[in-house]
């Protein structure tokens, strides 16, 4: 099968080249063969996927097909699925059979997509490399030593590796769009409220947004549009009218202002890596874009507020898992406290119980003012930078990481070292703006990830700005050698 | 601020969580090293900063009508999964003797 894109495969589908249901079994298969090496499935859904695929097919024969139908999709496993094991990842969850489906595994459903299974990630979304999961650590398809990045770190490797067209993710710090940059992916964050958060289990609610994972932008386009809008079920979610990304995505980019923000090029960048993104902005000055210095003054602040709301959120969600009502519970608890902490001790692994005691402490008497107030002052301090940026330019552009995959293990022992991985990720959730990371080169063969950010609600030029990129470059349709048999 | 080990211990029983004693210093250490980490925003003068309460975009949440908008029973969907169950009832171990 040469095709390596949703709407290839969606022109197949058309073309009657291939049904929905071989097209399911190619994938199957693949994931049969590949994952034992790379981890990125914590479930697959073999039945449910050949049932869903001839359901596709039928819908397709009597006319009723758009491009979405019959394409095979693996949802992260912090979505509901109902009947299918939902354990984001954790001990905690590790029985939960999901009695509902989170909207956008309805929404996807609604549109004909089939479910392969649902993706390794780190616990709870909390990590940066899928080195965090109960279920083990993902590898990267480009180099079997490296991580994948996380928290979304199953997605993007089951993507890279062509075990799954698309991936459904989430991105509370830069979940999203980090391990799409390590695996040379495309991946979206969309604005907070813009994708329905209703049966995507809670990390921290004002920041957690769920978006796509794919090759393309065109691909993301396609998966935004039928992932997005309002949602009666989550009161965080926006009314609006949800744009058609995908026959906006082929305007002209000619002068449209693309800030690169100082603060975004500095010591901590790998100087490799910056050479790249330099290399991919001046390919926008061929565009036709106009290329403006511009300044976000408190950039510096955001991982620090963000490891102050971020846990204290967590601290406050997490609390729900307590052994009574579903989830794990110890065995033969003494009182009902002994079963609270107990079935938290056992269920939880140490970076979750370490964030949940950060957000415990910011949140206590004597500290909340100092710390929590604090913080989500400095969130308005660096919104407010955002604000200023984009009353002189239509997008930021940047590097979604300071370095390409770093080896697996090098990170763990330093929580730190860990965190500053989403340096340039986290302030665009903190400001709920969207954020896309798209492939624009390789160094030591890793891929290197571009970030655009736009205004709220600015998917489309977003998108329209990373598919005219990838009209003209193909790092985006690499595949890794290891994984590139058919 | 240093977080000593009984630190430690009081937000853990706030937290419905134990730890080994042998991991006690090493937790301690690292939430330490975060909480200098993320005091770096003390630095900063807020004092005529509004924080952000609600979420990114300041909007006021949005409440829905008054009215029983689930009409479906979903005790069974939902106890199917539980720990322990009786009667239709949730077991926990005895509270009051």
């Amino acid at each position: 099968m040469k095709e390596k894109t949703i709407t290839q495969l969606s022109l197949g589908l058309l073309n009657k080249k291939f049904s929905s249901e071989e097209l399911t079994k190619f994938f199957l298969d693949r994931i049969d063969k590949f994952n034992p090496q790379l981890n990125s499935f914590i479930t697959v859904t073999h039945d449910l996927a050949i049932n869903q695929a001839r359901i596709a097919d039928n819908l397709r024969k009597n006319g009723l097909a758009n491009q979405l139908t019959g394409i095979p999709i693996a949802h992260k496993d912090i979505f509901c699925t109902a009947g299918i094991l939902t354990s984001c990842g954790s001990k905690m969850l590790s029985n939960f059979i999901a009695p509902y489906n989170a909207t956008v595994v309805e929404k996807l459903y609604n549109a004909g997509m089939v479910v392969l299974g649902k993706t390794n990630m780190d616990e709870f979304a909390m990590g940066s490399s899928n080195e965090n999961s109960f279920y083990g650590s993902v590898k990267n398809p480009w180099n079997l030593n490296m991580v994948p990045g996380g928290s979304s770190g199953g997605s993007a490797a089951a993507v890279a590796a062509w075990l799954a067209p698309a991936a459904t993710a989430t991105d509370t710090g830069g979940s999203i769009r980090q391990p799409a940059a390590l695996c040379g992916l495309t991946g979206i964050k969309p604005t907070y409220g813009l994708v329905s958060r209703w049966g995507m289990i809670a990390y921290a609610s004002s920041l957690d947004q769920g978006g796509p994972i794919a090759r393309t932008a065109e691909d993301c386009a396609l998966i935004l549009r039928a992932m997005a809008g309002f949602d009666p079920l989550d009161s965080t979610s926006v009314n609006y009218t949800v744009p058609d990304y995908y026959s906006l995505i082929n305007r002209s980019i000619k002068g449209i202002k693309i800030g690169i923000p100082k603060e975004y090029f500095d010591d901590g960048l790998d100087k490799i890596v910056g050479n790249t993104i330099e290399n991919a902005i001046k390919q926008y000055q061929k565009l036709g874009a106009i290329i403006k210095d511009i300044s976000l003054p408190n950039s510096k602040l955001a991982v620090p507020a963000y490891y102050i709301i971020a846990p204290a959120e967590c601290s406050s969600n997490l609390a729900r898992f307590d052994g009574v009502r579903y989830g794990y519970r110890c065995d033969n608890p003494k009182n009902l406290l002994d079963l609270y902490i107990r079935s938290r001790t056992e269920g939880f692994g140490n970076e979750v119980k370490r964030r949940i005691l950060l957000g415990t402490f910011a949140l206590s008497a004597g500290y909340y003012e100092d710390y929590y107030l604090k913080a989500q002052k400095i969130r308005k301090i660096i919104s407010e930078d955002f604000k200023k940026a984009f009353e002189q330019v239509n997008l930021i552009a940047g590097p979604t990481s300071p370095t390409v995959a770093f080896s697996l293990g090098a990170k763990t022992v330093n929580p730190i070292s860990m965190y500053l991985s989403d340096i340039y990720t986290i302030a665009v959730n903190l400001a709920g703006l969207p954020g896309i990371s798209l492939p624009v080169g390789f160094v030591n063969k890793l891929p290197v990830g571009l970030q655009l950010i736009g205004n709220y609600f600015m998917e489309d030029l977003i998108l329209n700005a990373a598919h005219c990129y990838q009209k003209v470059t193909d790092w985006h349709l690499n595949i890794p050698e290891e994984f590139a048999t058919f | 601020m240093i977080i000593n080990e009984q630190i430690i211990e009081n937000i853990l029983l706030l937290s419905r969580l134990d730890i080994p004693d042998s991991d006690k210093k090493d937790f301690a250490s690292d939430i330490s090293d975060i909480i200098k980490m993320v005091s770096q925003i003390n630095k900063i003068d807020t004092s005529n900063i509004e924080p952000i309460i609600t979420y990114p975009m300041n909007n006021m949440q949005r409440l829905r009508d008054d009215k029983i908008s689930e009409i479906l029973d979903q005790r069974k969907q939902c106890q199917y999964i539980a720990p322990q169950v009786q009667s239709g009832l949730y077991i926990v171990p005895i509270v009051v003797e």
